[in-house]
């Protein structure tokens, strides 16, 4: 099974790849292609998260592994809905890129091993939980690429950065900012009820905190600051910087220990 | 340089001084005024702490804690209500503040977030960074801001200021009923035994709560998940001596296998065993641990490697691991906890005693106190003779609750309003 699995992941990681290169190219059949690749790379990836849960007999959300299996569906998944919402294909690549990256750190260490689950995560809160929170990532993962792209053309055009170039940046930080809050409420019902109070400063929830601090704190620079868009976009890369040390870092802290809720190292 | 010249120009910088000292506050307030003041709570905080310090702090009454608290948030509101359009109580419940004081209550919360707990209270006496003085005072400066705020933008009430009110006012619950709730927090462990009814528990500093209900523990239920193997190779720059490769497969028998290269197969399974004269036998009930008996093979030759028993033991039988090289094992590692409830006898002076099962994630309610499975003795396992339940009382828990439904309301109001933007972006604006 688990060589069926690496096999769907990387048709997954292959149409990702694949559809990040088409769609550089210009012409309305390469954008067809490109978006024909991306739905199948999240059908591959869809594909693959059920054949997780099924074989593993409970939610596929418990290792690294396993929720950046996630993060690698959702951001094509997102790009494409918001695209399509927008009317614009600007965040496909950084999408695709998202997914294939991804996917491809999960083939080279896959760590989808372990069939338990300990008793705390038997809850009705753990799939909402981790689900809203990866969508949040995703969203904010394809504002980060966006920012980081804007400033590097600007740059290598030796051009201003234009408040334009913040817009769909924004318009990402505007809908992962409000799941990435949901995320963060139901993870404090659902520490209520397992472990006795909603908020305990564990080293997670602190990431967790400091992580939507920087996106508040984004938030309400631009709101004062709207003409200050070079600092805005990196506000937003800081803000995904400090996300990713919150998801993968907290094990690497040396407050690890004291943390019950880091993901599962097997 | 001629005296009179000295004194002048001494005179003409000190006057200079006074001007910009001055002009600091009254001039346009901004951020450096805001992080001023930040900063200055946060040592008033620290000044706090090593001098008044926590056991000797003046404690209020639960009620009172809550008239004193809620008073002055309330009063606070009104004030930047009435007085909304003083460049003052803008500059308060302005921008640049909510960055300088969420910028505090952040630098403390990362610090908190990397350096551990005993590091703290070696160093600077510290229990916690989290309810230390310095965050909290850090949280006062941040709830100056958000209340006014919230009061500022209450009426008139159009749909971008109840969005916000909603977002704003749900954090201010949040954060207000947590710090008055926490003042008076009641947690603490009740260690419950069998046949002996238990009516106190122990908080994490040691301190001893008295419960109005006693608590006698029926039954414990422990079960585990089926044991699984892994590869064990000793690396001395590993932690514990050893790389670990865990099997995915729950053992059970007939079952394959492939752990780095090794193909295992389990010929024989006993979910409880003991060894008795140097064989694995089947064990009585209550006893022995799962024990397996299983043949390994390389699986790029097929070659036979090794064939014996292996199993995780317990308390009262020991384990035993398969080596299949000169620096590697196979072994059964402990199995993890599938479940644990107690099923308890809660008795109330006047009421009925009455039987309740305490499971992770469902905990039990008497009256005001919530009851929740913590632990257990792990050494004996499912033969644990006590159940370890938290018992918690918090106050200001629906406030917390009305608060967070209400932030909630606002993110999801927020996610509407992000997704309904117009379309207005362009292909080739990529």
């Amino acid at each position: 099974m688990t060589a069926t699995l690496a096999l769907v992941g990387h048709g997954a990681f292959g149409a990702w790849t694949l559809a990040a290169a088409i769609y550089a190219f210009r012409g309305t059949r390469a954008k067809r292609i490109g978006d024909g690749l991306l739905v199948l790379g999240i059908a591959f990836g869809v594909g693959l998260l059920g054949a997780l849960w099924l074989t593993l007999g409970r939610p596929p959300l418990r290792t690294l592994g396993e929720t950046r299996w996630w993060f690698a569906t959702l951001a094509p998944l997102l790009g494409l809905l918001i695209g399509w919402r927008f009317g614009t294909r600007a965040l496909a690549i950084p999408a695709c890129l998202l997914g294939a990256t991804f996917g491809l750190v999960n083939l080279r260490h896959p760590e989808y091993m372990d069939r338990t689950l300990l008793p705390a995560l038997q809850s009705p809160w753990f799939v909402p939980h981790v689900v809203v929170n990866l969508l949040a990532y995703a969203a904010l993962g394809i504002s980060c690429l966006l920012a980081v792209w804007a400033l590097v053309r600007r740059a290598l055009r030796r051009e201003t950065v234009q408040m334009a170039d913040v817009d769909l940046p924004h318009r990402l930080v505007l809908i992962g900012f409000p799941l990435l809050t949901c995320g963060l409420v139901f993870g404090a019902f659902w520490a209520k009820e397992a472990w006795g109070h909603y908020w305990a400063w564990d080293p997670k929830e602190t990431q967790a905190f400091l992580t939507w601090s920087a996106y508040l704190v984004y938030l309400h620079a631009r709101a004062r600051h709207t003409v200050r868009p070079a600092r805005n976009l990196g506000l937003l890369i800081a803000g995904f910087v400090l996300l990713l040390a919150g998801w993968f870092g907290v094990q690497h802290l040396p407050t690890a220990n004291e943390s019950v809720h880091t993901y599962a190292r097997d | 340089m001629n005296p009179i010249g000295l004194a002048s120009n001494c005179h003409v910088r000190r006057q200079q001084q006074r001007v910009t000292a001055a002009g600091f506050w009254t001039g346009p307030l901004g951020y450096p005024q805001a992080a001023l003041v930040t900063l200055t709570a946060i040592g008033l905080g620290w000044v706090f702490h090593r001098t008044v310090g926590y056991d000797n702090a003046p404690v209020l009454s639960p009620a009172h804690t809550w008239l004193f608290g809620g008073g002055i948030t309330l009063g606070w509101a009104l004030a930047t209500r009435r007085w909304r359009d003083s460049p003052f109580v803008r500059w308060l419940t302005g921008i640049p503040f909510a960055l300088s004081s969420l910028g505090g209550v952040g630098l403390l919360a990362a610090i908190g977030a990397v350096v551990p707990s005993a590091t703290l209270e070696a160093r600077w006496n510290m229990e916690s960074l989290f309810s230390s003085w310095p965050f909290r005072m850090a949280l006062v400066v941040m709830m100056v801001n958000l209340v006014g705020v919230t009061a500022r933008r209450v009426w008139p009430l159009t749909w971008t200021n109840f969005v916000f009110t909603l977002s704003h006012l749900g954090l201010t619950l949040a954060v207000l009923g947590g710090m008055l709730g926490g003042a008076d927090l009641e947690r603490a462990n009740l260690t419950a035994w069998e046949g002996r009814p238990v009516a106190w528990a122990q908080s994490k500093n040691g301190r001893r709560l008295d419960l109005p209900f006693a608590v006698t523990l029926r039954r414990f239920h422990l079960s585990h998940f089926p044991p699984t193997l892994a590869l064990a190779v000793s690396d001395a720059r590993v932690e514990g001596g050893f790389r670990v490769t865990p099997g995915p497969e729950f053992v059970k028998p007939g079952m394959r296998e492939t752990i780095a290269g090794y193909a295992i197969e389990v010929q024989r399974f006993l979910p409880r065993a003991a060894l008795v004269s140097g064989e694995w036998q089947v064990a009585p009930p209550r006893m022995g641990s799962p024990a397996a008996l299983i043949s390994v093979r390389l699986t790029a030759t097929g070659q036979r490697v090794a064939e014996g028993w292996v199993s995780c033991g317990n308390i009262d039988t020991t384990g035993a691991y398969l080596p299949v090289g000169k620096d590697r094992a196979i072994y059964m590692p402990k199995p993890r906890a599938r479940e644990y409830r107690s099923t308890v006898t809660i008795e109330e002076p006047g009421a009925k005693p009455v039987t309740r099962e305490i499971r992770v994630n469902e905990p039990a309610k008497v009256g005001p106190y919530r009851l929740y499975q913590l632990s257990y003795d792990e050494e004996f396992g499912p033969a644990s003779e006590y159940s370890v339940i938290e018992v918690v009382r918090d106050r200001g828990l629906p406030v917390v609750y009305v608060g967070m439904f209400l932030l909630l309301g606002g993110a999801l109001l927020g996610l509407c309003s992000g997704v309904s933007k117009p379309a207005v972006m362009k292909d080739e604006e990529r």
